[in-house]
């Protein structure tokens, strides 16, 4: 856990210095005399910091988000994408590039977005609200198919083709040019997600035994569902908001983290937290250092590298259970 | 701490499972409640513990209603082995057993010493304290079953109601579990255990309840309650009597097709 906070704040300070114009440390630059020191100051607290602190906060919520829904549904290949909540944030955002309204107001896309994920909380409990975890997880993903079939309606329609070309890169997910007005805009939701995903851990670790011995307990399990469902559109909602869609992530995680905190569903939320957190700055960073003509997107390398990844498991998995 | 149903009624999908059925368990009494496949001997456990609404009909606890109780004050004086298999299976076996002290924990705090203890006591008089540390994975069905219900008794709850706890196990284990819960009755605890099979029953049931189709047949004495009659009627399987030392027991045969009375 200790090594796992120094790891990610090792990523964060990387984080700032990286880039396509490189920065030293201080000593170093103050010598360099030939680019205004104010010039730095203003990439690291314009650019760097609000993409440092993006990379953090999403790759954070999506570990804690994963973890939390593959406790609560005690289905290791539940992830945000499964509730939907990731398309709807989709749809939102994108029905804003498509109206053009983003261009006059810029923060109606952020906004939109994170109506987009609120009204599928809405639904949720409307349909799955007292039903098992089997309907939760059957709603998620129809309203996530729905959702993505209304997007590629709306891709359909558009006649403009800047605005389809800037949908498609904002569904491949970055937080490439992202300012302090995005943190600020999604911290607050983003906060109270974890707030709520963290306060459901306790009954994850009474889930292990199934529903039943959980409610003789004392779980009021739809209470644990309304903190899971609320939580997880609030804080995945608001950072897929801000950064289009990044998979993956919240799918692979806890699955590396799990065996390390001895399979207990409320160990594993900060810790897949962290880990969330440490992999999606690793991902920008690289981003970042390799060189190709256009800036590859965040949520592109995070697929390229965690399909694979999870295929890789998917395997050793099998072979375990094969001995 | 007397635990009262009466005039229970439940319903699944308008079909009534459990029909105005009445029974109370008090502490230190070890009651076996039975009855043929569906006839409702889980769905009542279940809304005794709260995870199956009921359409009438009162529980009651000490003559306070179940619904004025708070979850988890109910999840204090109630604890409930259920016949769930699908568990995580790499959890270490103390930690489930820690689960048991759910109820008395807080929200981010560290186990007392007070739930430490109760582990310990639980694991010890399940007799499983040699492999607490090791993962359920790696342990054999009869001692799962054993960290289980040292899983309940860690709850350390005067009223405790147990589904089928013995079912899938060998004879041993099936003794062995049967013996802790007689121990555990006779400290006090009062117990009210699922069974199908009717030997053990007989042989360590305090008193039997055998339902069908939702309400009571017969109540009372193992002897009382598993008379050929009583076998033939509800279970539709004629006993044969065997005479060991002096103990008659039953046991059942043979099934049958149409009743002879």
């Amino acid at each position: 856990m200790i090594i796992l906070s120094l790891v990610t704040l090792t990523l964060f300070l990387i984080s700032l210095l990286v880039g396509s114009m490189g920065i030293g440390l201080p000593s170093a630059h103050t010598t360099l005399n030939k680019v205004d020191p104010k010039i730095y100051s203003l990439i690291l607290q314009e650019i760097r910091l609000p993409r440092a602190i993006l990379g953090f906060t999403i790759g954070a919520s999506l570990g804690l988000a994963g973890a939390t829904l593959q406790g609560y549904l005690r289905n290791p290949l539940a992830e945000p994408g499964v509730m939907g909540v990731s398309m709807a944030a989709a749809l939102g955002a994108v029905i804003a590039i498509y109206t053009g309204i983003s261009l006059i107001i810029p923060m109606a896309l952020p906004l939109m977005a994170i109506s987009g994920s609120l009204i599928v909380i809405f639904l949720l409990q409307l349909i799955a609200g007292s039903g098992g975890t089997a309907t939760l997880i059957l709603a998620g993903v129809a309203i996530s198919s729905l959702c993505g079939a209304l997007t590629s309606l709306v891709l359909n329609l558009s006649e403009n083709p800047f605005a389809s070309l800037e949908i498609v890169f904002w569904l491949l997910g970055s937080i490439t040019d992202r300012s302090m007005a995005h943190v600020w805009l999604s911290g607050p939701f983003v906060a109270i997600g974890w707030l709520l995903l963290v306060a459901s851990a306790r009954d994850l670790d009474a889930l292990t035994l199934g529903e039943e011995t959980a409610v003789s307990l004392g779980v009021n399990l739809s209470r644990t569902r309304l903190l899971v469902i609320s939580g997880t559109a609030f804080s995945v909602g608001a950072c897929t908001a801000v950064a289009g869609v990044i998979g993956f992530v919240g799918l692979i995680v806890p699955h590396l983290m799990r065996p390390l905190v001895g399979y207990q569903p409320s160990r594993l939320l900060p810790t897949s937290a962290l880990a969330g957190a440490s992999l999606l700055l690793c991902a920008d960073i690289m981003v970042r250092l390799l060189s190709f003509s256009t800036e590859l997107k965040l949520g592109v390398v995070t697929a390229l590298i965690g399909g694979p990844f999870f295929l890789f498991l998917i395997l050793k998995l099998r072979q375990k259970s094969m001995t | 701490m007397k635990l009262e149903l009466s005039k229970v009624t439940i319903e699944v999908r308008h079909q009534k499972v459990v029909n105005e059925l009445s029974l109370s368990l008090r502490q230190g009494e070890l009651v076996g409640l039975i009855g043929p496949n569906g006839a409702g001997k889980t769905t009542l456990l279940k809304a005794i513990i709260g995870a199956k609404k009921r359409k009438s009909g009162e529980i009651s606890l000490d003559g306070t209603s179940l619904s004025n109780l708070s979850k988890i004050e109910r999840a204090k004086i109630i604890s409930y082995l259920s016949q769930e298999r699908h568990i995580e299976l790499q959890l270490q076996a103390r930690a489930i057993v820690m689960l048991g002290r759910f109820p008395h924990q807080s929200a981010f705090s560290q186990p007392s010493m007070d739930c430490e203890r109760a582990v310990d006591h639980a694991l010890d008089s399940v007799n499983a304290t040699k492999f607490a540390t090791r993962n359920l994975k790696s342990l054999s069905g009869g001692e799962r079953a054993l960290i289980l219900l040292a899983r309940t008794l860690a709850v350390e709850a005067p009223l405790m109601l147990a589904d089928e706890p013995i079912s899938e196990l060998d004879p041993y284990h099936q003794i062995h579990v049967m013996e802790i819960l007689k121990a555990k009755a006779a400290e006090g605890v009062g117990i009210l255990v699922v069974l199908h099979d009717l030997t053990m029953a007989a042989h360590f049931m305090d008193r039997l309840i055998l339902i069908n189709h939702g309400s009571i047949v017969a109540e009372g004495s193992p002897e009382k309650v598993l008379t050929q009659r009583n076998l033939e009627t509800v279970y539709k399987i004629s006993p044969r009597e065997k005479v060991f030392s002096n103990n008659p027991s039953t046991f059942p045969w043979k099934t049958i097709n149409e009743i002879k009375y």
